[in-house]
């Protein structure tokens, strides 16, 4: 157990994200990116594509995707999936390892998707510059970025000692259990949060296997991620508060930016 | 029921400012700052001239620039009694601080008080800075004082209350300040509404009501809107003693430079 290693360094993660993550966050998102995928005809970059819960089924409307992802472990298990697709979505999808604060590829897209709030592993000023100018020489004249951010709840912020996760179970792979818990401390002065993640892998001969993270995420307000866009050259078009495209509210769970890149 | 209007935008609540004004112990800080920047010190917001009096008094060159007549009218009296000396180191104009235009350029541009939470959207801020960026010397700085956001409070169904509180004002009549003040969330605005209750040998006398409406701004939203508007963030204060910024720092205080090129 490494008290500092954030999520994304353990190889187990990647085996399990799929029946931790995608399960309660489900398929909310989709149609909005699909939607958006279908407003910007031409290729789509995905950054921090992870397994492919987004990156497959773009790919199976037909659309040319890219994902990118820091982890090697994420993307084996997308290439795995990758594989039981069938020939012409195969086709469609090309996954890279590389990091959204620097990377460059040769193609140039129509729409670059950051969500399920992967810009916030980006903790600083830098690595937030880094990735939107990243995206702003890879998009062509007049394309669209979407992010998708949380919206922070002041409340919860401001809770004194932090935020516990009750412990929780679900199936994990290979007929696992798998039994999560967590605490999460804010830093108010530094707009960080530190997310520690305890997980009780319990196999089914009994054997229990632990694993522990402690991972660092930047949460972001509402006008600080406009001003961030203008500087990085680029121009929030939409603001919404959920996959509805409901118009951003106090009580929005998310916040969604469409931004376009200026000329 | 008193109508309910902007603070400073009659001559009551100008005249009641000095008396209610509670010392926020920030005129070292500033008299600091515009000693090391030297040249003209520009002041936005001045008001009745809480700042700008102190710094001339101490030898500085200051110009204030203030929206409200009622303000500058009490700023403008209270000049007059002053040592000619320090009377002629300053200068007061009237008009919004998204637009101004001066021949002058200066070494310091400061707004203090919370006055740039005036400014409720972007675009008026974006104005602010730009008018700000074309008044500096080359290498000039720029000094704003916001309030660092109590989540805390913000996040309180219903609001919160101030005060009472109670102080003597111009004529010798009690006055008694309370506030309610609520916070939209998504716009990152306060309203909130004063209310002053004048007394005299325990009898009322007069309400006064006002409507003041902020924008609250957090940290790194300031640190991107400077570099948007081109300037570079030298520091960031949590309070007037030059504290670093911390969680429960009360003050969020940005010192900015104007690049060299521009």
């Amino acid at each position: 157990v490494n008290a500092d290693s954030s999520r994304y360094k353990d190889p187990w993660i990647a085996e399990v994200y799929d029946f931790a993550y995608v399960p309660t966050w489900g398929e909310r998102d989709l149609p909005l990116w699909l939607a958006l995928a279908q407003d910007n005809s031409g290729p789509v970059l995905e950054l921090a594509c992870g397994t492919g819960r987004v990156l497959l089924p773009l790919a199976r409307a037909g659309f040319q995707v890219t994902g990118l992802d820091i982890s090697p472990y994420m993307l084996a298990v997308a290439r795995r999936k990758i594989e039981k697709e069938k020939p012409e979505v195969r086709s469609h999808i090309r996954v890279v390892q590389g990091d959204m604060r620097r990377f460059a590829l040769e193609a140039r897209f129509s729409l670059i998707l950051i969500p399920y709030r992967s810009f916030h592993a980006l903790l600083t000023r830098a690595d937030q510059r880094g990735c939107l100018e990243c995206c702003r020489r890879h998009l062509e004249p007049g394309a669209r970025l979407a992010i998708n951010v949380f919206h922070p709840r002041l409340s919860v912020l401001a809770t004194p000692g932090g935020v516990d996760e009750s412990p929780h179970e679900y199936p994990g792979p290979d007929g696992a259990t798998i039994r999560q818990s967590g605490h999460t401390d804010y830093d108010l002065a530094n707009q960080t949060l530190v997310w520690y993640a305890h997980y009780e892998c319990i196999a089914p001969d009994g054997l229990v296997e632990l694993h522990e993270h402690s991972t660092p995420l930047r949460y972001f307000f509402r006008f600080e991620m406009e001003w961030m866009l203008e500087a990085c050259g680029f121009e929030a078009e939409a603001l919404y508060g959920d996959f509805n495209r409901s118009a951003f509210q106090s009580d929005s769970p998310e916040m969604i930016f469409i931004a376009k890149r200026r000329e | 029921m008193t109508q309910e209007i902007g603070l400073y935008e009659d001559e009551w609540s100008a005249e009641v400012y000095d008396y209610h004004a509670r010392s926020l112990g920030d005129l070292p800080f500033w008299q600091a700052l515009a000693e090391e920047s030297g040249g003209t010190a520009f002041e936005l917001g001045c008001g009745t001239g809480r700042l700008l009096l102190p710094l001339a008094r101490a030898g500085l060159r200051v110009t204030g620039l203030d929206l409200s007549p009622h303000m500058l009218a009490v700023a403008k009296r209270k000049l007059e009694s002053e040592e000619p000396e320090a009377q002629a180191r300053v200068c007061l104009m009237h008009g919004h601080m998204v637009h101004f235009s001066l021949d002058e350029r200066f070494g310091l541009i400061l707004i203090p008080s919370r006055n740039l939470q005036v400014l409720l959207s972007r675009h008026e801020q974006r104005a602010c800075l730009e008018c700000c960026m074309r008044h500096l010397r080359p290498h000039g700085r720029l000094a704003i004082d916001v309030f660092n956001p109590r989540l805390d409070w913000l996040s309180k169904p219903g609001g919160f209350d101030d005060g009472p509180d109670e102080f003597l004002g111009p004529d010798g009549a009690t006055i008694t300040h309370t506030a309610h003040t609520e916070a939209d969330l998504a716009n990152q605005t306060v309203a909130s509404r004063w209310r002053y209750e004048s007394r005299e040998r325990g009898a009322k006398t007069a309400e006064h009501r006002y409507l003041i409406r902020l924008h609250y701004f957090f940290r790194f939203e300031m640190e991107w809107m400077l570099e948007a508007c081109g300037f570079e963030v030298e520091a960031l204060y949590g309070d007037f003693y030059r504290s670093p910024f911390a969680s429960d720092s009360p003050e969020t205080i940005f010192v900015a430079r104007k690049g060299g090129g521009k």
